[in-house]
């Protein structure tokens, strides 16, 4: 109980992606927040404070993940940190507007012994398309505190504090009874076998009852902690159920549907239903009209970036001016005209040419940061995906490659939303082909200055070498890089366009 | 039964079956497809992922793994 003792609570914030995660981090922390890596690994830790009724509240934004499964290292960083008890309370945010598919997440944590408490975000988007959900009912049946929110507003942030503390005081955990019921009805009876196997008091956050769905939808690194934890013979038992189980994780996912569904009867009512797919997005999911649409839109972005860009590169540009004052005052203390010309050509350009490109990568990561988070990169990424998948990768990997026109270093850094480590690192291993702004700027300016009349086709050679380099590095590193298990194609959900923050 | 890319668009079809190793289990379950599940086929064009809605959610599944996904079509 030092944490209460210290006034201090820590709280860890968990989602699928597009449930408002970093929003809400953003919303809590504002400046007060720290970015960097998880130990050892190339994930992103977000990490804040912020203090309210004398309480010091500690948040760790965990990687967006569709599920606690061990598919990929965000997954595997996400619930090794709920199980080690850093957290005192775990937030499960889900996107209230696809609430049945976004409960999967909390589905998955039920069993795990940390307090929780649910964010029903994106309740203005749920309640746009005529659903009306009623938190009483299910804060009764989950035994957690469950709010209705809006993570973009933080003025309607109230509710959400007591909450916090109550779940922390009260150690509120999900009452997944009736999920437990499910899984023991399932084929054979192995859910039951398993759970009589493992240690009682489960191990570290995780229950018994956890550990044995986990088994059955055959997760290797649970598979280790618990070889670790019991005796050689157990173990032995445990392999022994396990190879007749099959398709495991489908089964014990029809019975988290299965829950999620009774969770959500006389609880979330859908009066008339809209139109699947509004008219823009049948356009911009057109076999013909969908992919022009989309280099128009990246190109109308290029351009809109400098917007942004304009008042740091114009700022830069003053940088310039200064260049006759500083020569006139050194050639009046009669400083060496060598010297005169170095600072005046060399570190007056360079600065300029370091501001204006500080401009135009701040312009290109706003500009797309509000596309992708405004949700129409998921397009981009559904119609190019067949042109990707040419280059052995998905249509997730356009993103990187188009952002990589404006700055490779965006591009690279975008790669961390697809999801096999193979694809990723190919991905970054072909961004830098692509011509950035920089490398436009220089090579017409280079083969103008040693070709003269021939610029242009030398220019024109360049680029294609550079999109030959792409090619073949895919079709090289492409068959090593990713393998047979990891060449997971797209599958990825088209989130509904809302506000930015 | 038919295979998830058959179904043709404005079609509505039942998740039958789902075959493959337990990485593609848990990724395709995750994002909200398992058995007894209700889909709307938005999309079946050749040369783009299949686009299909299900759990209030608007899922693309490219050709090849969908192949793996079985359906029975009700509507």
């Amino acid at each position: 109980m030092m944490a209460a003792a210290n006034r201090q609570i820590s709280i860890a914030l968990l989602g699928q992606p597009n449930s408002g995660k970093s929003t809400l981090f953003n919303g809590l922390t504002g400046a007060r927040q720290r970015v960097g890596n998880w130990p050892g690994k190339t994930v992103e830790k977000k990490e804040g404070h912020f203090n309210r009724g004398g309480i010091r509240y500690q948040v760790t934004d965990l990687p967006g993940t569709y599920s606690l499964s061990a598919n990929s290292e965000e997954e595997i960083i996400t619930r090794n940190y709920i199980a080690s008890g850093q957290a005192d309370v775990v937030c499960i945010l889900v996107d209230s507007s696809q609430l049945s598919r976004s409960l999967f997440m909390l589905a998955d944590y039920a069993g795990i012994e940390c307090p929780a408490v649910l964010l029903l975000n994106l309740i203005d988007v749920a309640q746009s398309q005529a659903k009306s959900i009623d938190a009483v009912k299910l804060e009764e049946r989950l035994g957690i505190p469950v709010i209705p929110f809006i993570a973009a507003d933080p003025k309607q942030y109230d509710a959400f504090f007591p909450a916090i503390n109550r779940a922390f005081k009260e150690k509120k955990l999900i009452n997944n009874k009736s999920l437990v019921d499910k899984y023991r009805s399932l084929q054979s009876s192995s859910y039951e076998k398993l759970l009589n196997l493992m240690p009682k008091d489960g191990i570290d956050n995780f229950s018994a009852s956890w550990l044995s769905v986990k088994l059955l939808e055959v997760d290797e690194a649970i598979l280790s902690k618990v070889q670790k934890a019991l005796p050689q013979e157990t173990y032995q038992k445990i392999n022994n159920i396990l190879s007749a189980v099959q398709n495991g994780a489908l089964e014990t996912a029809g019975c988290k549907f299965q829950w999620i569904d009774e969770l959500l009867q006389g609880a979330l009512i859908q009066k008339e239903r809209k139109k699947v797919l509004s008219k823009f997005d049948t356009l911009a999911t057109h076999q013909r009209w969908g992919k022009p649409l989309a280099i128009f839109i990246i190109l109308l972005g290029l351009i809109a970036s400098f917007i942004p860009a304009a008042p740091i590169m114009l700022a830069g540009s003053m940088i310039l001016k200064l260049g006759e004052p500083i020569a006139q005052t050194l050639t009046t203390i009669g400083a060496p005209q060598m010297l005169i010309d170095f600072v005046n050509q060399v570190v007056l350009n360079t600065l300029y040419f370091a501001v204006a490109m500080i401009g135009f990568v701040f312009g290109v990561n706003l500009v797309f940061g509000f596309l992708e988070e405004i949700g129409y990169m998921a397009r981009v990424s559904y119609v190019f995906d067949s042109t990707m998948a040419r280059l052995g990768l998905q249509g997730k990997a356009v993103m990187p490659l188009v952002v990589s026109f404006g700055c490779t270093i965006g591009g690279a850094a975008g790669t961390r939303v697809i999801d096999s480590w193979g694809q990723r690192v190919l991905t970054i291993a072909l961004t830098w082909a692509v011509p950035c702004a920089a490398t436009w700027a220089i090579v017409p300016v280079i083969s103008s200055l040693f070709f003269g009349a021939w610029a242009p086709l030398i220019i024109v050679a360049i680029f294609v070498v550079a999109g030959l380099h792409m090619l073949i590095t895919a079709k090289v590193f492409g068959e090593k890089l990713i393998r047979e298990e990891d060449r997971a194609g797209l599958i990825m959900e088209l989130p509904p366009y809302h506000r930015p923050r | 039964m038919l295979k998830l890319h058959e179904v043709k668009a404005g079609n509505k079809a039942v998740v039958k079956k789902i075959n493959g190793d337990a990485r593609f289990l848990s990724r395709i379950t995750s994002i909200g497809l398992s058995s007894g599940c209700e889909i709307k086929m938005l999309h079946n064009k050749p040369k783009l992922p299949l686009l299909f809605y299900g759990r209030d959610t608007v899922i693309a599944l490219n050709r090849q793994e969908s192949a793996n996904v079985f359906m029975e079509v009700i509507a």
